[in-house]
C-alpha cells in the first residue's frame, strides 16, 4: 500500500526522535518532545517531504496542553506525495513556546502566525510573529481557547427582550 | 480613528509659495447657495441622484453572488441607473453584502470615506442586518456600526429582486425626503451622522 | 428691424465662433456625447440580453439617463485630496476639454470660404497638430493626482500616443497626396458620388479609424482607463464635476477626430453641393447636419465594439500597432501616391 511506504520512509529518518505513532486514513502522525522537533523536521525534510501543508492545533484544557501539529508532505517526490505525515508536538498550556520551523520549511510562516494569534503559541525564531487574520486586540484573547467564551443562542422564555436595535 | 479626520484633511486653502486656485471651500459654497438657495434646484438634483446610483464594487461575503445576479440579464438593475463602478471617487451608493469582519469593517470604513457626499448604504443579507449565522462569532462588526445605513434587506442571500427592491425603495427615500439636495445644502447629513466604530478597527492598518 | 434681427444672427453664426462653441464645437460636441454614451450603454445592454438604463424616462427608452448622471457629477462633492498638486489637478481637465475641441476650428464644414473660421489651405496640417495636444494634459492629470494607479495610467496612454499618433497621421496623409492638397476643402470636392476615399483607400481608412479606437481609449484598446487593472486610470483621484469633464473630454476627442475623418474618408458634406450663392440654411447648417450625422454613425459604430471586444493588452495593442497597422498605413499611404501619380482623383 501506498502509506506503508510513505509511513516506512518517514519512521526510518525519525528513528529514536519520535515517542509515539498515531495513525489515520491516508495519514501518520509521529508524537515528538518540543526539544527536539527541528532535529526531527531536518530528518524529514532530508528524507524528502520538502513542504508543509498546514499548521494546526488543538487546545486541551483538561490535560493541561496544547497540541501543535504539522502537516507535510511531498511535491517532488511522487511515491511520498500519496501520504501525509504528522508531527505532533504537546506544549504546556500556560506557557506554549516552541521552535519555528518556518526555517526548514518555508510555508510553514503565515500558519504558524495563524497558530500564534488563534492560540497564543510563541514560536520562538519566526521571522516576523504578528497577528494575519485578526485586529492585535482581539488577537491577544486568543479565541480559539476553549476557555474563550462566545455569546451562546438562548431560548426564548417569552416576553419582550430588549435588542440592541440598529439607529 | 485616522480616516475620521479626512473631510478636514480634504480641501484646505492652498499653501504659501504655491499657484493660487482660489478658495476652493468658499466658491463651492457660493455656488451651492445660489443654485440650491436661491434657483430652487433642489428637486432636479433629487432626480438625478436617485436615478443615478452607481454603487461601488466591495464585496465582503456570499451576498456578492446575489449582487453580481442582479445586474445580469435577467435581473438587470441597470434599468433603475445603476452601473457598478470600481473606483469609489465617482460612485454615491456602496452595497454591504453580507458579513464584514473586522478588518474588513476598516476597508469599509475608507472606502465609504473616499466617496464624495451624498452617498448612500444598503445593507444586504442577515449577516449585515445582525450578524446572522455569525451572530456570536469573535470576529465580526455590524456594518451599521461603521457606516450610516439607509435601507437594510434581510435574508441569506437576499433575492435579486430584493436588492432591485432596496435600490427603488432608496431612490423613492431620496426624492420624497430630499435626502441628497437637503445633505449638499448643509455640507452634512444632519439625519444619519457617521458612526464612530466602537473599536479601533484600523490599527493593523498602522502595523 | 430686419437688420437687427440679420446682425444678430450674423454675430452668432460667425464662423469663428460658431465652429468652436456651437457646432460643430462644444455644444454639438456634448449633445452628441451624451448621446453616444447612451447609445453606448443601451447597445451592451441589449448585446446582453438586458434593458439598459430604462426607469428614469420610460417613455423617451432612458434617454435622459446621461442628463441624471450629469446633474449627480456636477454636484457631488469635489475632492481634492491633501496630497495632489492642486492647481495642475484642476487645470488639466479643464485644459483637456478646451484643447479636445479647439482643432474644429481649422475643420471646414462647408465649400462656401465664409464660412471657414481659418484660412484653409493647410486645414488638414493645422487640425492633425492640434489633435496630438490633448494627451500631454491627460498625462498631466494622471502626474497631479499622485497616485499610483493614475500614474500607472498616464504611463500606459504614453505608451498608447507613441503607437497612434504616428499611424493617424500617415494614413490622413494618404488622403492629401491624390488631391496634391493640404486644403481639406478640396479634399472633400475630390470626393464626388461614390469616389469616397474610404472606398478607394480603405487600407488608410482602417488604420485612421483603428488608430482613433486607440487614441481615445475605446475598445478594445481601452488600456489606460482598463478597470480591472488601474482602477480608472489616470481619473482616479477625481471625482464630481472634474470627472464629468475628464470623461467628456477623451469622448470630446473621439467625436472631433470622427469629425475628421468624416472630412478626410467618408465625403465630408458631400451628397450635398452648396453653390456659391447659397444662404445660411443651405449653404451652412445643411451640410453642417450631413457631417454631424456621419460623424455619429462613426461613433455609434466604435461605441458598438465596447459591447463585442474584450481588451487588449498594452503589449498586445502596441505590438499590434507597430507591426501590423503601420505597415498598413503605410500602404495606404502608398496607394495615395500611385492614385496621385496616375491622377485617378
Ligand atoms: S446573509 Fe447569508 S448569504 Fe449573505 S453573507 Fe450572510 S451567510 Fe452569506
Amino acid at each position: 500500500m501506498s502509506l506503508d511506504a510513505v509511513r516506512s520512509r518517514a519512521e526510518e529518518a525519525l528513528r529514536g526522535v519520535y515517542t509515539g505513532v498515531e495513525e489515520g486514513k491516508g495519514f501518520v502522525a509521529f508524537r515528538v518532545p518540543a526539544e527536539r522537533v527541528v532535529e526531527a523536521a531536518e530528518a524529514l525534510k532530508s528524507a524528502g517531504f520538502d513542504h508543509v501543508k498546514s499548521v494546526t492545533a488543538v487546545d486541551r484544557p483538561k490535560e493541561g496542553v496544547i497540541e501543535v501539529t504539522y502537516h507535510v508532505s511531498s511535491y517532488s517526490d511522487p511515491e511520498l506525495a500519496r501520504g501525509i505525515v504528522g508531527i505532533t508536538v504537546s506544549l504546556p498550556r500556560d506557557n506554549p513556546r516552541m521552535p519555528s520551523l518556518s526555517r526548514i520549511w518555508v510555508s510553514a510562516e503565515f500558519q504558524e502566525r495563524e497558530v500564534f494569534e488563534f492560540f497564543g503559541v510563541v514560536f520562538e525564531g519566526h521571522p516576523d510573529l504578528r497577528p494575519i487574520l485578526l485586529i492585535p486586540p482581539l488577537a491577544e484573547k486568543h479565541p480559539l481557547r476553549k476557555d474563550f467564551i462566545v455569546k451562546e443562542e438562548q431560548v426564548y422564555k417569552g416576553g419582550i427582550t430588549k435588542l440592541e436595535q440598529p439607529p | 480613528m485616522s480616516t475620521l479626520r479626512s473631510r478636514e484633511a480634504r480641501a484646505g486653502p492652498p499653501e504659501e509659495g504655491r499657484l493660487y486656485v482660489g478658495n476652493l471651500d468658499a466658491a463651492a459654497r457660493r455656488a451651492r447657495e445660489l443654485l440650491l438657495g436661491k434657483m430652487k434646484l433642489g428637486k432636479l438634483v433629487d432626480w438625478g441622484t436617485a436615478f443615478s446610483l452607481w454603487p461601488v464594487h466591495f464585496t465582503t461575503s456570499c451576498c456578492g453572488c446575489e449582487f453580481a445576479a442582479t445586474w445580469s440579464p435577467r435581473f438587470d438593475a441597470e434599468r433603475y441607473g445603476a452601473l457598478p463602478w470600481l473606483s469609489p471617487r465617482q460612485t454615491n451608493l456602496i452595497v454591504i453584502e453580507g458579513t464584514v469582519t473586522k478588518k474588513m469593517g476598516c476597508a469599509l470604513r475608507l472606502v465609504w470615506e473616499q466617496m464624495p457626499h451624498p452617498k448612500f448604504a444598503i445593507a444586504m443579507g442577515a449577516c449585515a442586518l445582525d450578524g446572522g449565522i455569525f451572530y456570536n462569532s469573535y470576529n465580526i462588526v455590524r456594518p451599521w456600526e461603521v457606516v450610516p445605513v439607509d435601507v437594510f434587506i434581510p435574508g441569506c442571500p437576499p433575492r435579486p429582486e430584493a436588492l432591485a427592491r432596496a435600490i427603488v425603495e432608496l431612490q423613492r427615500l431620496i426624492r420624497e425626503k430630499g435626502v441628497a439636495s437637503k445633505w449638499i445644502e448643509e455640507g452634512e447629513r444632519e439625519d444619519k451622522p457617521a458612526p464612530i466604530p466602537k473599536e479601533d478597527l484600523c490599527s493593523w492598518w498602522r502595523g | 428691424m430686419a437688420g437687427v434681427v440679420d446682425t444678430i444672427i450674423s454675430w452668432i453664426f460667425w464662423p469663428p465662433l460658431f465652429q468652436l462653441v456651437i457646432a460643430p464645437g462644444l455644444v454639438a460636441a456634448l449633445a452628441i456625447v451624451i448621446f453616444i454614451l447612451w447609445f453606448e450603454r443601451k447597445t451592451a445592454a441589449r448585446v446582453q440580453m438586458r434593458v439598459g438604463p430604462y426607469n428614469v424616462s420610460p417613455r423617451l427608452g432612458g434617454a435622459l439617463q446621461l442628463i441624471a448622471d450629469l446633474i449627480r457629477y456636477s454636484f457631488q462633492e469635489p475632492i481634492i485630496p491633501k496630497t495632489v498638486d492642486t492647481a495642475a489637478f484642476i487645470l488639466a481637465p479643464l485644459a483637456m476639454l478646451v484643447i479636445s475641441v479647439v482643432p474644429t476650428a481649422a475643420i471646414p464644414v462647408s465649400p462656401l470660404p465664409w464660412t471657414w473660421p481659418i484660412p484653409m489651405e493647410h486645414s488638414l496640417l493645422v487640425a492633425l497638430a492640434l489633435t496630438t495636444l490633448s494627451p500631454v494634459f491627460l498625462v498631466a492629470a494622471g502626474w497631479a493626482s499622485n497616485n499610483k494607479f493614475s500614474v500607472i495610467g498616464s504611463t500606459r496612454e504614453a505608451f498608447m500616443v507613441t503607437a497612434y499618433e504616428l499611424v493617424f497621421i500617415i494614413s490622413l496623409l494618404a488622403v492629401a497626396a491624390p488631391v496634391h492638397s493640404y486644403n481639406l476643402v478640396e479634399i472633400v470636392e475630390a470626393q464626388a458620388g461614390w469616389r469616397m476615399f474610404a472606398i478607394l483607400n480603405p487600407l488608410a481608412f482602417l488604420a485612421a479609424f483603428i488608430a482613433i479606437l486607440m487614441s481615445t481609449s475605446g475598445f478594445p484598446f481601452e488600456i489606460p482607463e482598463s478597470e480591472h487593472e488601474v482602477v480608472a486610470g489616470p481619473f482616479t483621484e477625481y471625482s464630481g464635476l472634474l470627472y464629468g469633464i475628464d470623461m467628456g473630454a477623451a469622448y470630446i476627442k473621439r467625436y472631433v477626430m470622427s469629425v475628421l475623418l468624416t472630412i478626410a474618408f467618408l465625403g465630408g458634406w458631400k451628397p450635398l453641393d452648396p453653390q456659391p450663392g447659397a444662404g445660411l440654411l443651405a449653404g451652412y447648417i445643411a451640410p453642417l447636419v450631413v457631417v454631424l450625422v456621419k460623424a455619429t454613425i462613426v461613433m455609434a459604430v466604435m461605441s458598438f465594439f465596447r459591447a463585442v471586444y474584450g481588451r487588449y493588452r498594452l503589449d498586445q495593442a502596441v505590438d499590434l500597432a507597430w507591426r501590423v497597422i503601420l505597415p498598413m498605413a503605410l500602404a495606404g499611404y502608398a496607394l495615395g501616391l500611385i492614385y496621385g501619380y496616375l491622377g485617378v482623383i
